[in-house]
C-alpha cells in the first residue's frame, strides 16, 4: 500500500519543510523517485537533510493495522496481579491489570504506599500458583519505601504460597530474598529525575525483561509542588503517561501511580475531596482507585474503569500487607481469580 | 505548483528554461507577472504566453456549482450511520452523518470510551461497516471490549468477523495520527482470516471494506503534550489537523467521531453562558471549539454513581450496578434543528451503557 | 525549580554528554543546555527547535536521561545495607520499637497534639539525643530549633540536660553549644528562614536535626487571610523541608497543633474529636505523623499530680494515620497486629524530669500501675 501524502504531514523540521515547499515539493509523490543529491540541488537542502527526507518519504507506506479481534485474542490470556485482598481483586475484575495504568489516590495515611508495596510483592508470585512471576520497579518520590516493610510482606507471601502449593518447583524459588532482589528501586528527589527514569525505562526493560510492574509513588509529590505553570505541568504529565502507556502495551507492564487528594471548592461554596493534578490528568489513568476512610474502616472505591462497574469495597492494612476485612484467610483466591478470567474467554470463543 | 513541460503545447522545456532565467519557477510567479513585460524580458512570444495563461486558468480555476446540485449530491452521497440507540439517534436526527466531524466531550470516567466502543461494535456488527479506531492511549484492550461483547446475542463467528472489521491504530504523536488517518483513503483493507471467506451479506453490502467510521479517542491526549512548547506550534498543529479531519470527512465520505476532554470554564465567562455550559468547556482552546460540526457533552447521571452503603463491614462488593446511565446533551450542531429552536435548553438524552 | 541542588539541573551539561558534537552544537545554539530544559521538552519540540532528526534527538534525550538518572538499587541491597543510620532514637526504647527504631532520617515527622500534651517536651528530648554518639542511638550532630510559638524553654532544657549528663556520662560536654535556636514571629519569616537561613546553617554547622515548634502557630495566625493564601507558602515550605531532609539526610520534626474535627473526621481515620491543624495540603507533605493525646483519666493515677499521660492511639484501623510513611509504619504495624484485633496503644508519661513509657492495652483499662517504666531523661 502506498499513497500520496502531503509532505507537511510527515513531521520534518520547520526549516526543511519550508525549503521543500518553496521549491514546490508538496507531496510524497514529488519526492518519491528522487535521489538525495537531486533533491538537494533542487531545494538547497544539505545532502544529509535530503537523504533524511527521502528516507522518511519512502518509509510512509502504510502497514496493515491491527484489528480488535487480534487484540482480544492476544490479550485474552494476560494475567492480572492479585493483591492478596479478595475484595479488591473482585473490585478490579481479577486484580491489577497488565497493560494499563492504575491510579491509587487517597488521603495521607490511608495505605497508598502499602498497597504499592503489596503489589510489588504479589507481582512476583510464581506463575504456577496463578501469579504473574515478574519483577517490579519502584520509583519513590516521597522517600516512603522501606525494605523492612517489604520484608514483612514478602515473608507472609512466601508462607502463603508455600502453604497452597508444596510440591511446585518454582514455589521453592519464591523466597524473601528473591522477592527483595526482584524489586528495583529509584529514589527521585525532583521531577527531572522522575522524567529521567521514565526516559531510561526502555533501556532498563531490555536489561530486565522480566519487569511486569512499574510503580510511581507518588506522581503528585513533585509535580504538585515543583511547578508554577499548570499548563506546562499538564503537558509534561500527559507526555509522561503517554510513554508509560506505550511501554505498558509493548512490554506487558502494569503501571501503578499514586496520587494525593485535594479539596475542591464547588460553585455553591461546599467543598469536596478529589484527586489532585487536575481534570486533564484524570483522563490519563485507565483505572482510578480511590481509598478513603469510612467509620474507621478503609474503603476502596473504583471511580474509573473500562470494563467493570464502579463500586466500593472494604479492606485493611495488616502486618502481612493488604487483606480482606471479613476473614484473615485469603486463600486460593488468586488462582480462582485467574481461572474465572480465563473461563470467561473460553466460553466466549466457543 | 511547478511549471512542467507538457502542461500545454506551448509550454516546452525551452520555454521553461527561459522562464526560469527570469526567476519564474511556478504558476504563481507566472500569473503574477504581466505577460507583455515577460514577453520582452524572456523573449518568448506574447501569443504563447497568453495561451499558457489561458490553459492554466482553465486548469486551476474553481467551478461555479449551484446549490441545488450540491444538495442533490449531498442527499445521494451522505449516509446516516445509526448509533444503535434509538434515543441518541432521535437527538442526532437519525445518527451520525458521513462527512461530519462529531465531537464527544466529557470529564474523566464518564463513559466516553465505553460509548465509542459501543458505537464501533454496533457499526461493525449490525451495519457491517469498517471502523478505524485511532487509539493513542492504548485504551483498546480485551478488558474494554469484554463487557460489550458479552452482552451480544449473535453467534461467535459473526461477532469475530465484526470485530476483525474494527481496525485499531495507536499512533504515538500527531504525525503518526496523520499517517493513521491515511488508512481511510485506502480503497481496500483485508480482514485477517475472513479475507478468503467469500461473499457474505456484509461484504456484498460494503464490498471494498472501505472505512466508513473513524473514531479518534482521544484527541486531547495526543495534543496536550504539545502545550509544553510554544503555543504557536500548537495552534498550527490544531489547524492542520482540523483541516485534515474535515477534508477527509468530506472527500472520503466517512463519519469522524472525535473524543475530547473538558476543562473548567473561567469563572467570569460562566455567568454569560446558559446552564449547560455552566462549569465545563471543551479542551484544546477556542480555535478547536469551532471545528466540529456537532458537539455532544457527556455526563454521568448522579444517581448512577455508586453510593457505598452504610452497612459496613459485611460484604465486600456493595451496590454493584448493572448498567450505568449517561446523559448526552448537544452543545453545538450545524444541522440539528433543535439547537436553533430551543436555545435555552439543549436537546439531551439519557442512555444506558453496557 | 528551586532546590538545594538546583544548579545540577539548570547548568550546562552538554559537555558531560557523550554524543555527536553536531547535536551538542545545535542544542547549544537553541538554548537547550540543561537537563531541565531537555527532559522537560517533548520529542517534537526538540526536533523542531534543534532541527535534527528523530534519531539524533533520541540519542540526546537518552544521554541526558542517563546523566540525570538517580541511583538504582534493589530492595535486597537496601535491606542488607547496615551501615546507614536510618533512625534517631527518641530516648525511649518502647517508643523506638513502636517507631521501628526512632524518628526517621530523611523524612518529615510531625507531632501533633493539644496544648500541654508534651509536643515541646518531645522536641527538646530529640534535640538532646541527637547529640549523642551513634553508639547510643544518636546521630552526633547539631540541632536547629525554630520557635514560633513561645520563648525557647531554656529552664526546662537545663533540667533535662542535668538528667542527660547523669544518664550518659559519655555524651557531649556541652549540650547547649550545638543547639541553634531561632525565633521567628510570623509566616513570612518562617518561610524565609527555611528557604535561606536553614540550608546555610545546615551546611556550615553539621546540623542533623531540625525542629519547628510549631509550624501551625505561624500559619494559623494568618487565618483571616483565608485558606488559599496560606496554603501556597505552606506547601512551598513543606516541600522545602522535605527536600532538605532528603538531600542532607536530616531528621525534620515539626510540631503541630490540633483543631476541632468538623465533618472531616474520616479524612485521616482518626478517632476522637480533634484533628491535626493545617489541613490536607500540609498532611500530604509529611512522611510520618504522630498524634499525642492527653488522657485525662490517667492524671489522678498513682504517679501523682506531676505526671501526665500521653498516648498515641494506634489501632489497626488507623495506624497509618499516625504513621504516614511506610518506613515508620512498618514496625508500628508489627506492634499493632500482634495484638489481635485489640486496640494497641503506647503510653508515655512525662514527669517533670522523667519521660516514662510503657506498653499497655488501651481497652483493658489498665488504670493501675503502669507496667514498665522504660525511658528516663
Amino acid at each position: 500500500m502506498n499513497t500520496n501524502r502531503p509532505l507537511d504531514e510527515l513531521g520534518f523540521p520547520a526549516v526543511v519543510i519550508s525549503r521543500l515547499l518553496e521549491s514546490d515539493f508538496v507531496s510524497t509523490d514529488d519526492v518519491q523517485n528522487l535521489q538525495p543529491a537531486e533533491l538537494g540541488s533542487a531545494t538547497g537542502l544539505s545532502l544529509k537533510e535530503s537523504a533524511e527526507v527521502v528516507r522518511l518519504v519512502s518509509a510512509t507506506s502504510i502497514s496493515e493495522p491491527q484489528d480488535v479481534l487480534q487484540i482480544i485474542e492476544d490479550e485474552s490470556d494476560i494475567p492480572h496481579i492479585v493483591t492478596f485482598c479478595e475484595a479488591i481483586d473482585t473490585l478490579l475484575g481479577g486484580g491489577i491489570p497488565l497493560r494499563a495504568i492504575t491510579e491509587i489516590s487517597g488521603t495521607p495515611g490511608i495505605g497508598k504506599t502499602q498497597m504499592c508495596l503489596q503489589v510489588c510483592v504479589s507481582v512476583q508470585v510464581p506463575v504456577s500458583v496463578g501469579g504473574v512471576g515478574g519483577q517490579a520497579l519502584f520509583i519513590d518520590t516521597e522517600g516512603s519505601f522501606t525494605s523492612s516493610r517489604i520484608k514483612d510482606m514478602a515473608s507472609h507471601a512466601v508462607h502463603h504460597v508455600q502453604s497452597i502449593s508444596t510440591d511446585n518447583p518454582d514455589a521453592a524459588t519464591f523466597t524473601v530474598e528473591s522477592i527483595l532482589k526482584g524489586i528495583h528501586y529509584f529514589r527521585c528527589h525532583n521531577y527531572i529525575e522522575v522524567l529521567a527514569v521514565i526516559r531510561h525505562l526502555p533501556t532498563l526493560l531490555q536489561s530486565h525483561p522480566n519487569i511486569r510492574l512499574v510503580v510511581i509513588d507518588s506522581v503528585a509529590f513533585h509535580f504538585r509542588h515543583d511547578f508554577s505553570d499548570n499548563v506546562a505541568r499538564t503537558g509534561l504529565l500527559c507526555q509522561m503517561t503517554h510513554s508509560l502507556i506505550q511501554l505498558a502495551g509493548s512490554h506487558n507492564l502494569a503501571v501503578i501511580v499514586t496520587n494525593q487528594m485535594t479539596t475542591k471548592i464547588e460553585n455553591s461554596g461546599s467543598s469536596q475531596l478529589v484527586a489532585a493534578l487536575g481534570e486533564t490528568w484524570g483522563h490519563c489513568p485507565t483505572l482510578r482507585l480511590s481509598l478513603h476512610w469510612q467509620h474507621h474502616i478503609r474503603v476502596a472505591t473504583l471511580i474509573k474503569a473500562p470494563h467493570i462497574r464502579t463500586s466500593s469495597v472494604n479492606f485493611q492494612v495488616t502486618v502481612a500487607g493488604i487483606r480482606d476485612i471479613s476473614s484473615g484467610s485469603v486463600t486460593q483466591n488468586m488462582a480462582e481469580a485467574q481461572n474465572s478470567k480465563k473461563r470467561k474467554w473460553t466460553s466466549d470463543d466457543s | 505548483m511547478r511549471l512542467t513541460a507538457g502542461m500545454c503545447p506551448a509550454l516546452t522545456q525551452d520555454v521553461i528554461e527561459k522562464l526560469k532565467e527570469c526567476n519564474i519557477k511556478n504558476i504563481l510567479d507566472f500569473m503574477k507577472t504581466d505577460p507583455e513585460a515577460l514577453a520582452m524580458k524572456a523573449s518568448i512570444s506574447y501569443r504563447d504566453l497568453c495561451s499558457i495563461r489561458r490553459v492554466i486558468i482553465a486548469h486551476s480555476a474553481a467551478f461555479v456549482v449551484r446549490g441545488e446540485d450540491l444538495l442533490k449530491e449531498a442527499i445521494t452521497a451522505t449516509k446516516v450511520i445509526p448509533t444503535g440507540t434509538a434515543e441518541l439517534d432521535r437527538v442526532l436526527g437519525g445518527g451520525v452523518l458521513t462527512g461530519e466531524v462529531v465531537e464527544l466531550c466529557g470529564g474523566w470516567g464518564v463513559g466516553k470510551s465505553s460509548l465509542c466502543v459501543t458505537l464501533a461494535t454496533h457499526a461493525a456488527l449490525h451495519l457491517g461497516l469498517s471502523v478505524l479506531y485511532i487509539d493513542p492511549l492504548n485504551s483498546i484492550s480485551a478488558l474494554r471490549f469484554t463487557p460489550v461483547i458479552e452482552k451480544l446475542s449473535e453467534d461467535a463467528g459473526t461477532v469475530e468477523e465484526a470485530l476483525s472489521r474494527i481496525k485499531v491504530e495507536s499512533p504515538a504523536d500527531v504525525w503518526g495520527l496523520l499517517k493513521a488517518l491515511d488508512l481511510v483513503k485506502q480503497p481496500y483493507l483485508s480482514f485477517g482470516r475472513f479475507n478468503t471467506g467469500g461473499c457474505n451479506r456484509f461484504n456484498s453490502n460494503n464490498p471494498s471494506g472501505k472505512i466508513k467510521l473513524v473514531i479518534l479517542d482521544s484527541l486531547a491526549s495526543i495534543l496536550t503534550p504539545l502545550f509544553i512548547g510554544s503555543t504557536k506550534q500548537e495552534l498550527g498543529m490544531i489547524n492542520q489537523l482540523a483541516a485534515a479531519l474535515k477534508s477527509l470527512a468530506c472527500e472520503q465520505e466517512v463519519a469522524i467521531l472525535v473524543v475530547n476532554n473538558v476543562v473548567q470554564a473561567d469563572y467570569g465567562k460562566r455567568r454569560k453562558r446558559n446552564d449547560m455550559y455552566d462549569e465545563w468547556k471543551p479542551a484544546l482552546g477556542r480555535f478547536w471549539e469551532s471545528v466540529p460540526h456537532t458537539r455532544l457533552f457527556i455526563q454521568r447521571l448522579p444517581n448512577s454513581i455508586r453510593q457505598h452503603t452504610k452497612e459496613l463491614p459485611t460484604s465486600h462488593a456493595q451496590n454493584m450496578q448493572d448498567s450505568m446511565t449517561i446523559n448526552i446533551s448537544v452543545w453545538k450542531s450545524t444541522r440539528l434543528k433543535q439547537t436553533v429552536s430551543m436555545k435555552a435548553q439543549n436537546p439531551e438524552v439519557n442512555i444506558s451503557l453496557f | 525549580m528551586s532546590s538545594i541542588a538546583a544548579n545540577t539541573w539548570t547548568r550546562n551539561i552538554l559537555d558531560r554528554l557523550d554524543i555527536n558534537p553536531k547535536v551538542k552544537c545545535r542544542a547549544q545554539k537553541a538554548g537547550y543546555v540543561s537537563a531541565i530544559r531537555i527532559l522537560g521538552a517533548s520529542q517534537s519540540e526538540l526536533q523542531h527547535k534543534l532541527e535534527l532528526s528523530e534519531f539524533h534527538i533520541k540519542n540526546l534525550t537518552a544521554a541526558v536521561a542517563s546523566y540525570a538518572l538517580p541511583k538504582q538499587e534493589t530492595a535486597w541491597e537496601m535491606a542488607t545495607q547496615i551501615e546507614a543510620k536510618t533512625h534517631l532514637t527518641t530516648g525511649c526504647p518502647c517508643l523506638d520499637v513502636f517507631l521501628s527504631g526512632g524518628v526517621a532520617v530523611g523524612g518529615v515527622t510531625e507531632v501533633s497534639g493539644q496544648s500541654g500534651s508534651g509536643k515541646t517536651q518531645f522536641g527538646l528530648q530529640l534535640a538532646l539525643y541527637a547529640q549523642l554518639p551513634r553508639s547510643l542511638g544518636g546521630i552526633a550532630k547539631g540541632v536547629a530549633y525554630i520557635c514560633t510559638e513561645s520563648q525557647f524553654p531554656v529552664v526546662r532544657l537545663q533540667q533535662m540536660i542535668g538528667h542527660m549528663k547523669l544518664k550518659y556520662p559519655q555524651g557531649p560536654k556541652s549540650y547547649t553549644d550545638n543547639i541553634f535556636v531561632h525565633h521567628v514571629p510570623d509566616m513570612d519569616c518562617l518561610v524565609d528562614c527555611v528557604r535561606y537561613q536553614l540550608p546555610a546553617l545546615v551546611s556550615r554547622h553539621n546540623v542533623g536535626l531540625v525542629v519547628v515548634d510549631s509550624v501551625a502557630a505561624a500559619f494559623r495566625v494568618e487565618e483571616d487571610s483565608g485558606e488559599m493564601n496560606r496554603s501556597i507558602p505552606l506547601q512551598a515550605m513543606g516541600y522545602r523541608l522535605h527536600h532538605l531532609a532528603a538531600s542532607y539526610g536530616l531528621v525534620v520534626v515539626t510540631l503541630n497543633q490540633v483543631t476541632a474535627a468538623m465533618g472531616t473526621v474520616s479524612l485521616y481515620g482518626i478517632r476522637g474529636d480533634v484533628t491535626p491543624a493545617l489541613g490536607l495540603s500540609w498532611a500530604n507533605l509529611i512522611t510520618t505523623r504522630l498524634m499525642m493525646t492527653r488522657t485525662a483519666s490517667y492524671r489522678p493515677a498513682i504517679h501523682g499530680k506531676m505526671q501526665l499521660m500521653h498516648h498515641g492511639p494506634h489501632s489497626s484501623g488507623k495506624n497509618v494515620m499516625e504513621f504516614n510513611s511506610a518506613g515508620s509504619s512498618r514496625k508500628l504495624l508489627a506492634a499493632e497486629y500482634n495484638v489481635s484485633g485489640g486496640v494497641s496503644d503506647i503510653s508515655v508519661m512525662i514527669s517533670d524530669n522523667k519521660f516514662h513509657i510503657r506498653d499497655k492495652i488501651y481497652d483493658s483499662g489498665a488504670g493501675g500501675d503502669p507496667g514498665c517504666i522504660l525511658g528516663i531523661v
